[in-house]
């Protein structure tokens, strides 16, 4: 397995001193891994009768709920992925769970990969998922179905009897927690051998409806869900192709999980094939065009690309040979893609964006612009397009 | 996604790019763009979605229902109550009424299926798709492209051409070259009066185009000889006496304002003359150009012309009358009937 070591970089201990604390420290993390597939305690989530003492066991989550719950666990999924303070990780005996909903502001610079119901609940229903079984959350009032279903007027007018509205976490995951994930690349378990509903996915993004039985998403987790993260420490999100299928093409893409509900964002049909796009491509390779800009994607001198942006990261059409992330983006292979613009629980930006794009949303993605807002958000990308 | 019918950017800035001026669109991307055509559930255009993303179509941008042509440094080719004087160097189309009709001559008709007059060639599709802005429907962008968003792919953030212009060139574009003024000659249009017979001609004060005239390809007549062939290059003849009108061809250096070396603000907007290719300004040997006497989207004047010519059409001008003493529009070049 992989684990991640934390730095000891304000530590200078006697020699005695730094075997004994680098002992415990890797025994700390044997004991409190961070993956798919979770270790610890059996104690720490579960209870066989919701009964101790003669009472109802207390939940783990910080919402107040009451169980029993199914599984046997001590809590739904907002109840031990929730937290009451800043922290965007936090403990039950030795296992760590990423927090997805804080019910105060997340802390700086600690937010999941994933985003944080936090801005849902507290910003407005443009800044995350509506999912009904988040504390403060309720159907969104604009939205009657996912944006991007395609009309019935198009063929498709049984979409919506399912894609209507987000009713809990299980919309979108499918939690088995302790699949097997094959990492350091999780999904790629063959998932016509057994039972196919015991594989375990990339953060467990599989559908579990018989509609769509095309698997789930594969990626690399990154071992702090990106609590902390870097050019070189991050999630690898796996890319794929754009169909006229948008949504249903099984290439294990985390942009066709997300067009499972907006297809037409997905859909060559709805986006185009070439530029110029009708709608922002995903699944598309970054050009290597000389007299286009994406070749300089992440710039930081103007002149030669840069490294991986956990601003606006791209996907790797094909993950096999990788064994952990990479600081390396390749134009003409390395794709955009949805998650290289939002976040899906939630995040401080309107459309659940990485950044804000509008002015009025404190945006500073101005065309032309060297100020902050310079090789930010868009522009990463557009490198052309700001003033620098 | 914000929903926007018009855009509006906070500033227009110039790029200076070896002695050609050029502007590059600048501000927030929101006003333009929309990335799915999709916000609050709804679309944000019913008409879209456009291609490169961009939130409405060209005149859906460039129409405003105010009356400065150049609001917030924005260029409008349609408003309410632009006139001649109110407009910028292409000219306005109708705020009302441009449905593909001929509008009395005074306009491009947009929309319109009827083929261009003096048209020899064989890129042009508008009679099947009416004339349009951009690509193989319109003058804007390569004309060797259908969609009108990939036919100007480049020309507002990156521009290289004069105005997102494009000479068709069999095929093979050819960008337009030229200066274009920095207000698109807002003030000069605001500010110049058709001048009094005998007036004193001063340099240019007020911004101005620079047209760019001659054999090369780049000029501003070859972009319009795209659609009316015949009224330039062998379809005028070879020389005195000319069968058309003749343009991109030097004045005569007999000729008074050949000799002249002043190009007043008249001239610029009343019968703006073209310079050799590679001009940086209005010094030089004087030319005749389309737009010596035209103006592209549209004017007040029948035949989109800059001034009023044809008395008897009724466009309520005074014409041009040989002996007039008058110094601007056809006898702004043609001294020797003044």
């Amino acid at each position: 397995m992989a684990w991640k070591h934390r730095s000891m970089a304000l530590i200078r201990p006697t020699a005695l001193l730094s075997i004994f604390l680098f002992s415990i420290f890797h025994l700390f993390i044997f004991l409190t891994p961070a993956l798919a597939k979770v270790t610890g305690e059996c104690v720490n989530c579960h209870t066989m009768h919701n009964s101790q003492g003669g009472t109802a066991m207390p939940g783990v989550g910080n919402i107040t709920e009451t169980g029993p719950f199914d599984a046997l666990t001590r809590g739904t999924c907002v109840g031990c992925h929730s937290n009451t303070v800043s922290a965007t990780i936090k403990t039950l005996g030795s296992s760590n769970i990423p927090v997805v909903f804080n019910t105060v502001p997340p802390a700086a610079g600690t937010e999941l990969a994933g985003g944080n119901f936090y801005w849902a609940v507290n910003s407005g229903e443009s800044y995350g998922h509506n999912v009904l079984t988040i504390p403060g959350i309720v159907q969104d009032s604009q939205l009657s179905e996912a944006p991007g279903i395609p009309s019935p007027a198009s063929g498709n007018s049984t979409c919506s009897g399912c894609h209507s509205k987000i009713n809990d976490c299980t919309s979108c995951h499918n939690p088995y927690h302790h699949g097997e994930d094959d990492r350091p690349i999780v999904g790629v378990r063959d998932q016509n051998v057994g039972n196919a509903h015991k594989a375990v996915y990339y953060r467990f993004l599989a559908n579990g409806s018989s509609q769509h039985s095309k698997g789930g998403v594969i990626g690399i987790e990154d071992s702090d869900w990106e609590r902390t993260k870097s050019s070189s420490d991050h999630n690898e999100y796996k890319g794929g192709i754009l169909t006229s299928s948008g949504g249903h093409d099984a290439d294990n893409s985390m942009s066709d999980y997300c067009a499972g509900c907006h297809q037409k964002f997905h859909d060559t049909l709805f986006v185009g094939t070439s530029s110029p796009w009708l709608r922002h491509p995903n699944n598309y390779a970054l050009p290597t065009d000389i007299n286009k800009e994406y070749r300089f994607y992440n710039t930081q001198d103007g002149t030669t690309i840069g490294p991986y942006s956990n601003e606006a990261p791209v996907a790797r059409p094909v993950l096999t040979g990788y064994t952990g992330p990479s600081s390396t983006v390749t134009p003409g292979t390395d794709q955009v893609f949805c998650l290289s613009c939002h976040r899906p629980h939630g995040t401080p930006y309107k459309d659940i964006l990485r950044w804000a794009y509008d002015p009025d949303d404190g945006g500073l993605i101005i065309a032309g612009t060297t100020g902050a807002g310079a090789r930010t958000g868009c522009f990463i990308c557009h490198t052309s397009k700001d003033g620098v | 996604m914000k929903k926007a019918l018009i855009c509006l950017l906070s500033m227009v800035f110039v790029l200076a790019m070896g002695g050609m001026v050029l502007a590059a669109v600048s501000g927030p991307c929101v006003n333009c763009h929309t990335m799915h055509n999709s916000q609050s559930g709804a679309e944000v255009n019913a008409l879209g979605p456009f291609g490169a993303l961009v939130n409405n179509t060209c005149l859906g941008c460039h129409t405003t229902t105010g009356s400065d042509p150049l609001a917030g440094g924005f260029p409008y080719v349609k408003g309410n109550g632009f006139s001649d004087t109110i407009c910028l160097a292409g000219g306005f189309f109708p705020y009302t009424g441009d449905d593909g009709a001929d509008n009395a001559g005074q306009a491009h008709s947009l929309d319109s299926t009827a083929t261009p007059p003096g048209y020899n060639s064989d890129w042009y599709d508008g009679t099947n798709n009416g004339l349009s802005c951009a690509g193989v429907n319109g003058c804007h962008g390569s004309q060797t492209v259908a969609d009108e968003m990939g036919a100007v792919k480049g020309g507002h953030h990156s521009p290289t051409v004069y105005r997102i212009l494009w000479n068709y060139n069999g095929g093979t574009p050819v960008g337009i070259t030229g200066v274009g003024a920095s207000d698109y000659e807002e003030a000069l249009n605001l500010n110049t009066t058709a001048p009094a017979p005998g007036y004193t001609r001063t340099d240019a004060t007020y911004a101005h185009n620079v047209y760019i005239a001659g054999t090369s390809n780049d000029t501003i007549s070859k972009l319009c000889a795209n659609c009316h062939g015949d009224f330039h290059g062998a379809g005028t003849g070879s020389g005195s006496p000319w069968q058309r009108h003749p343009t991109d061809v030097a004045l005569p250096t007999s000729w008074d304002p050949a000799d002249d070396a002043i190009s007043s603000n008249a001239d610029c907007k009343y019968n703006p003359f073209g310079f050799a290719s590679g001009a940086t300004n209005t010094a030089g040997s004087k030319y005749a150009t389309c737009l010596s006497c035209h103006r592209a989207h549209g004017t007040a004047s029948y035949d989109i012309l800059r001034f009023g010519y044809n008395t008897v059409l009724g466009d309520g001008s005074t014409g041009q009358s040989a002996g007039s003493g008058n110094m601007y529009g056809c006898l702004g070049c043609h001294s020797k009937q003044r």
